[in-house]
């Protein structure tokens, strides 16, 4: 179970700095808009935290494409929103300039890079989706079939509203595992763009394995990957760069995103 | 659990260096921002409501201006003006105020239909209940009239239980005093049977010992007697034994009076009657020959028939006047001697022979050692 409230308590705070600048070629009105700031939680999702930005902006933008679906993009790359926001952080930004400069977009919505999101309610069962998958791969399922709808509502709520106790009574069943053995297989999803040109790679990969648990580096070395090649390079999740000696079964309890999924990013600290 | 799972000093001092690095990250992702964000947050939403604020002013201002601008035609009637505009005031309050009280009214009446609809939904159900009650009550009292019938038919049985528990009793205490009456009298009667026994058995010693007695002292008797014979020792002399026969003459038969043929077969019973003068014999001939005996004659006098087999025995009767036979055909025959005419013929005894024990008393003696008596012969 994930007992170090502290460090979640500091995972779930994790906050950055957005600059939202409506993009100029949709600008209708002779003044352009204030670009408009604000702290967005890294763990949640675009479209649940972009109702001001959008009510901001849409004042600006010709009257017809008032309720057109509103997109992000950052230096060319449209935002995948059901990606979390900090792990897009961590995979596109590789100079730290703060804040972060997102474009926003009404018009040409780009329908074969992303999906539409018309409604929170895709965003909610995009979320139980996942939860559902982490659930499989670390617990035969057991724990979310158990859970009543009651518990389900409240992770989305959790989520949605920005409550740490909320979120995590319910998700610390999600977390429980028995005593000696750790998860069935840790969820995690490895991001590696200069490496492979797949979105992500995920394999199984168990906690313990021959009495001996597994750590960071025997989940790398199942990859299969050349990791070296492009490099000296780092794992990041959350803006932070792990150490490679830490535990899986440690890292999945406490770092995992609200999908109960790990994000790693691996990022090659090349000049 | 961390604690089931067992970190060891390398994990936490790794847990450190995680936590180490959020804290870099803060400081330079959140800190730096947060406070500028957040108040540049609350000048854009302050800034936004003003802006809505004067908006609505605005809009205020423009209707009042157009008010004004209809009431501003009389300018120079100023005091009119001033007069009417205050009316106009009044006007307007009074209208509202009317329009408050139409509302109200409006109110008041809705409520008065909701409390009607109420009162008679509860006289609906006061009336069910009333219903409901009535019903109960002449539950109530059939209920009552059942259980008093039941307990006159519980006491009535209870009544009738009594009784054959009373008879049973007393046929009991009868029964029981009957058992000890019996017990009682098996006892008497195994004594009487006892004393019975004891008293037979005592006659049956008398008898012996009196026949005992009896015989011993006949017994006695005779050795007596012979004793004094023994002892008296007369001299007897040849010639005194031809004149005085002192008890008994004996002589043996050396002639033979007369023979003849009796019967055609064999001869079984001879009898001389009383006087000695007639002779009957019975023979196998199933005749009886009667014959006159004198000096030197036998002469045949009569036969008597009748007899089926041998005749096996022939008596005279005390008088001389009846003959009696037995004979081989089980039965016994009477036959007068004047006439010779059969009298009386006795069958299914078997007697084959019989004799005469003393005159007076004919006894027969059958074959199956049963004894009649003729007391009188008829």
């Amino acid at each position: 179970m994930a007992e170090d409230r502290e460090i979640l308590r500091e995972i779930w705070e994790g906050r950055l700095p957005v600059c939202f600048t409506l993009a100029t070629e949709e600008v209708s009105t002779p003044i352009a808009p204030d670009p408009f700031y604000l702290m967005v939680p890294r763990l949640t999702y675009f479209p649940l935290v972009t109702d001001k930005v959008r009510r901001h902006f849409v004042r600006c933008v010709v009257p017809e494409k008032h309720d057109n679906e509103m997109w992000l993009e950052f230096e060319k790359f449209p935002l995948k929103w059901h990606y979390p926001i900090g792990l897009i952080y961590d995979l596109l930004v590789t100079n730290s300039e703060l804040p972060w400069q997102i474009t926003v977009h009404f018009d040409k919505y780009p329908d074969n890079k992303l999906l539409k999101c018309p409604s929170k309610d895709v965003v909610e069962s995009h979320l139980m989706h996942s939860l559902k998958e982490a659930d499989a791969l670390k617990h035969k399922n057991h724990i979310m079939a158990l859970m009543q709808e009651r518990d389900h509502k409240q992770l989305w709520l959790g989520l949605l509203h920005d409550r740490f106790d909320q979120f995590w009574s319910a998700n610390r069943k999600l977390m429980e595992h028995s005593a000696e053995d750790g998860f069935r297989y840790i969820p995690f999803r490895l991001y590696a763009p200069q490496l492979t040109s797949k979105p992500f790679m995920q394999y199984l990969v168990k906690s313990i394995e021959n009495e001996k648990r597994l750590t960071l580096e025997d989940l790398l070395q199942r990859a299969n990957l050349n990791f070296e090649s492009k490099g000296p390079f780092q794992v990041v999740i959350h803006g932070i760069d792990l150490p490679l000696e830490t535990p899986l079964q440690w890292i999945s309890e406490h770092l995992s995103y609200p999908d109960n999924f790990l994000h790693l990013c691996i990022r090659y600290s090349s000049p | 659990m961390a604690g089931g799972l067992a970190y060891s000093n390398i994990e936490l001092s790794i847990r450190r260096v995680i936590f180490k690095e959020i804290e870099k990250r803060n400081y330079r992702e959140k800190e730096p921002f947060e406070i500028l964000i957040s108040t540049y947050n609350k000048l854009f939403d302050a800034v936004s409501e003003l802006r809505h604020e004067i908006l609505l002013l605005t809009i205020q201002n423009e209707k009042l201006r157009q008010e004004n601008l209809q009431n501003g035609q009389g300018t120079l009637e100023g005091k009119v003006t001033e007069k009417s505009s205050v009316l106009e005031q009044k006007i307007y309050s009074l209208q509202e105020e009317l329009t408050n009280l139409h509302r109200r009214k409006g109110e008041h009446a809705q409520q008065i239909v909701d409390l009607t609809s109420k009162l008679q939904e509860t006289e609906k159900n006061l009336n069910l209940k009333e219903t409901l009650l009535s019903e109960a009550e002449t539950k109530i009292i059939a209920l009552k009239d059942e259980k008093k019938q039941l307990e006159i038919s519980l006491s009535e049985t209870e009544g009738g239980n009594q009784v054959l528990r009373d008879e049973h009793q007393a046929l009991q205490i009868a029964y029981a005093s009957i058992e000890e009456k019996l017990k009682i009298l098996h006892y008497e009667n195994i004594a009487l049977v006892e004393r019975l026994m004891a008293y037979k058995a005592h006659d049956a010693e008398i008898l012996n010992k009196e026949n005992e007695h009896f015989v011993k002292i006949k017994q006695a008797q005779m050795q007596k007697e012979l004793e004094e014979a023994a002892s008296e020792v007369k001299v007897v002399t040849a010639d005194r034994l031809l004149f005085e026969t002192p008890l008994l003459s004996s002589s043996i038969p050396t002639k033979v009076h007369s023979k003849f043929d009796a019967h055609e077969g064999e001869v079984n019973a001879l009898q001389f009657n009383a006087a000695g003068r007639m002779l009957a014999s019975g023979g196998g001939d199933r005749k009886i020959k009667l014959w006159d005996i004198g000096q030197n004659t036998c002469s045949l006098r009569g036969s008597l028939t009748g007899s089926n087999a041998g005749i096996t025995s022939v008596e005279f009767d005390a008088n001389g006047s009846l003959i009696l036979a037995a004979s081989n055909d089980f039965a016994t025959r009477v036959w007068t001697v004047e006439d010779q005419r059969l009298r009386v013929s006795l069958t299914n005894q078997r007697s084959l022979y019989f004799w005469v024990l003393e005159k007076k008393i004919p006894i027969l003696c059958t074959q199956r050692r049963t004894i009649l008596r003729f007391l009188t012969f008829k």
